[in-house]
């Protein structure tokens, strides 16, 4: 790399951290878009140490839901998590039966046990699971959700909604509420 | 990372911690009263517990609204977002900014293009205990805008609010130890029980770090304008102190026996203060000096430990792995998933603590795994080929072999017998240097657990390694190979932290900022990861299997194996 763009990047770069590290505006709702997502067909384990296909875990006419996280992540994941807790909470038994995937960014760390061990904090129960896997597979995974990122440490609060109804999976980018999450599955569910 | 992109990492990190302009240290004014003062200021003790675990004075989980919904306990700790000394991160877009002392009662002044606009309306006023108190419970700012959505909306009694604003008053008031205006003291601790050979080894490279260091702080200092200075100030962010603080590095060696050890490292700390432990040696466990560690607050980069503690809670010691355990672990992942295991593994361990240890990551990750314990057949060193005899009498079909010193000699016995079992497992952290020499005969039968990259994979010793050691590795040897990689490693580490600080030199975040590292690819691991609470920066293992001859040529049977 010729010095003069190195040292365009590097200032470039100086400039975009300085202003984030303004605090961020609030935001009323989070950023929703509809992704062109094709599963890939790896083979992760869960936190029960099984092998599972992803493919085969999410039924096309039923709603799924998808998030990326690491256990020992203390800013997001930990708030996306509660998302998946509230939904299940607030959708009573239908809230059991909806597959919820988190998905491990750390998956070095993030044992079967220690992912058992997480569902557990978010009092998860029914259908929701915690993937881990190999890290190459894992990146299969988040590239084919448009949602890789360099390092773990600079991954984005995203939730992913694969709804029946549009037949696509709907990308939700921010921090989710409740009222919101619900509403998407709402519509995911019923045309 | 290719060995170019990685060398690129490594220069960049040491290029940085390299530039002048301003020195300024992080001595900041106490608000109210040093962290010290938790010990008997009860308000404290309580604002400290709030702000890390999100536990009440009433014992129960406190609760907050996030976005509406309700949150409690753990995942509202404050520490969470703002990490455990108030400084703040950053965690791909999401911002939790400082609130330590020096930030939250100070006024946050307005910027362009990076720079504080001096006169004129600040963007948000310092906090009062009255705003603050406001901000915590309705997410509205001393300036009256709302916070981030991230931002919980507490639900705090009285008191308990009153004891995090008091808490928030000192946070990080204090500057740590061992940082001066021009310099950051370090220590490495080693024992006299080590061999002088593996201690030289550790301190030659940790020397090396200290004098690249200090040369091109050097540098610097009288040639601050040139190109690589500017580069410096650019990275850093206008914190360019550290670019021309210098490192000293103490050895406090360990003598005697290991109970004393506690009184010797506090003799240590007293006499020649030092604001961190980087890298370290000691025969046996590391327990003795991660426990000292913990008790003053002392972080630790990657000691050379092969038997860490990373058991035992705590949070200032951060090793490279779990030691030899982590290849008994390993061995068990290979054989869960091992489509040849028929019959379950025979277990021979030979006395003492490493074999005990691989024994114990492998017993671990194999119930974990849903499998029976497997009880081992103990070996002594004495009429050791006796003992081999009888337990080959059950003839073993798959052999997990917990032995140093004693290897070549079982597995040349094994060789000539009939019972020879079809596959036999060994840690290679047991082996030392004698992993080269082991028989010929047993390496198509024999299955070896190796915690590093793959030989074929390594950086060539030009990439920087090469100068951390006394003598090429052909000489210096695998073993110390690899001490000299976990002090390189370590400075690695330490000079990203130094830069991270952004000169708030306290060590809690010190230890913030290495959990929030990205992943590092030195010589020696595959990767190194990190993340806040985590104690093990590389978790897995490879089983491979070494081809004829003495030099470090190795197939390998597995992937990465983490579990």
């Amino acid at each position: 790399m010729a010095a003069k763009t190195l040292w365009r990047s590097l200032t470039m770069t100086a400039t975009l951290c300085a202003a984030l590290l303004l605090p961020l505006p609030a935001r009323a709702a989070p950023a929703r878009s509809v992704s062109p997502v094709t599963l890939p067909n790896v083979t992760l384990v869960n936190q029960d140490g099984q092998r599972v296909q992803l493919p085969t875990l999410v039924d096309p006419a039923k709603p799924a839901l998808v998030q990326f996280v690491f256990t020992t992540c203390q800013a997001i994941c930990p708030v996306l998590a509660t998302s998946f807790a509230n939904l299940q909470k607030s959708l009573g038994k239908a809230g059991e039966q909806t597959t919820l995937l988190s998905v491990s960014l750390d998956p070095d760390n993030d044992t079967p046990k220690i992912g058992r061990a997480w569902l557990k904090r978010f009092h998860a129960h029914g259908n929701w699971q915690f993937l881990t896997g190999s890290l190459a597979d894992v990146t299969q995974v988040t590239k084919a959700f448009q949602a890789f990122t360099e390092d773990k440490m600079t991954h984005a609060p995203l939730t992913f909604l694969w709804s029946p109804h549009e037949k696509a999976w709907v990308r939700l980018s921010g921090f989710v509420s409740n009222a919101e999450l619900l509403a998407e599955y709402r519509q995911a569910v019923a045309p | 990372m290719t060995g170019r992109a990685w060398t690129t990492a490594a220069v960049m990190a040491l290029l940085a911690g390299c530039s002048p302009r301003q020195t300024t240290t992080a001595a900041v004014t106490p608000v109210v009263a040093p962290q010290a003062a938790t010990a008997v200021n009860p308000a404290l003790a309580l604002g400290k517990q709030l702000y890390r675990t999100g536990i009440g004075a009433s014992g129960q989980p406190v609760k907050a609204r996030i976005k509406g919904d309700l949150a409690e306990g753990a995942a509202i700790a404050c520490a969470n977002c703002h990490l455990r000394s108030g400084f703040g991160a950053q965690e791909g877009a999401q911002v939790a900014p400082p609130i330590a002392a020096d930030t939250l009662f100070q006024p946050v002044k307005l910027k362009f293009h990076g720079v504080e606009v001096q006169n004129g309306a600040p963007r948000r006023p310092a906090y009062t205990p009255q705003t603050l108190l406001t901000a915590l419970r309705t997410g509205v700012d001393a300036a009256g805008k709302p916070l981030a959505d991230g931002m919980p909306r507490f639900e705090l009694t009285d008191a308990e609010a009153a004891a995090l604003v008091a808490y928030l008053q000192s946070l990080s008031a204090e500057a740590s130890p061992g940082v001066e205006a021009k310099s950051v003291h370090l220590a490495t601790v080693v024992s006299d029980d080590v061999p002088a050979a593996d201690r030289e080894a550790m301190l030659f490279a940790l020397r090396k770090l200290v004098a690249l260091k200090n040369g091109q702080a050097e540098l610097y200092d009288v040639n601050p304008h040139d190109r690589s200075a500017r580069m410096a100030n650019v990275m850093l962010e206008g914190a360019t102190d550290v670019a021309s603080k210098r490192l000293s590095l103490a050895v406090w060696a360990l003598h005697g026996p290991r109970a004393s050890w506690p009184q010797q490292l506090a003799a240590y700390a007293k006499a020649e203060p030092v604001f961190a432990l980087v890298g370290g040696i000691v025969a046996g466990s590391w327990q003795p000096v991660a426990a000292f560690a913990e008790e003053e607050g002392l972080p630790t980069l990657l000691p050379f430990a092969e038997l860490p503690d990373a058991a035992t809670p705590g949070w200032y010691t951060l090793y490279a792995s779990d030691g030899v355990a982590q290849e008994g672990a390993g061995i068990a992942h290979f054989l869960l998933g091992d489509a040849l295991l028929t019959q379950p593994p025979a277990v021979w361990q030979l006395e003492g603590e490493l074999p005990a240890a691989v024994q114990r990551g492998f017993a671990s990750a194999w119930q974990d795994g849903g499998k029976p314990a497997v009880a081992p057949v103990q070996l002594t060193a004495d009429g050791l080929a006796a003992q081999v005899d009888r337990a080959l009498a059950a003839k073993p079909q798959t052999l997990l072999l917990w032995s140093g010193t004693e290897t070549a000699a079982i597995l040349t016995q094994l060789a000539a017998h009939p019972n020879r079992p079809e596959r036999v497992f060994i840690a290679s952290g047991l082996q030392g240097d004698a992993l080269l020499t082991l028989p010929e005969t047993a390496r198509p039968w024999l299955y070896v657990a190796w915690p590093w990259r793959l030989p074929e994979k390594e950086p060539p010793l030009a990439a920087g390694i090469g100068t951390w050691m006394a003598a090429p590795p052909a000489q210096v040897g695998e073993r110390r190979y690899r001490i000299a990689s976990m002090a390189y490693a370590a400075g690695l580490v330490l000079n990203n932290a130094l830069m991270e600080v952004r000169s708030k030199y306290t060590r809690d975040h010190l230890m913030d900022v290495v959990g929030m590292q990205k992943d590092l690819q030195p010589p020696s691991w595959p990767r190194l990861s990190f993340g806040p609470g985590q104690r093990l920066a590389s978790k897995g293992c490879y089983i491979v299997q070494m081809a004829a001859g003495t030099s470090l040529k190795l197939e390998a049977k597995s992937a990465w194996l983490t579990h």
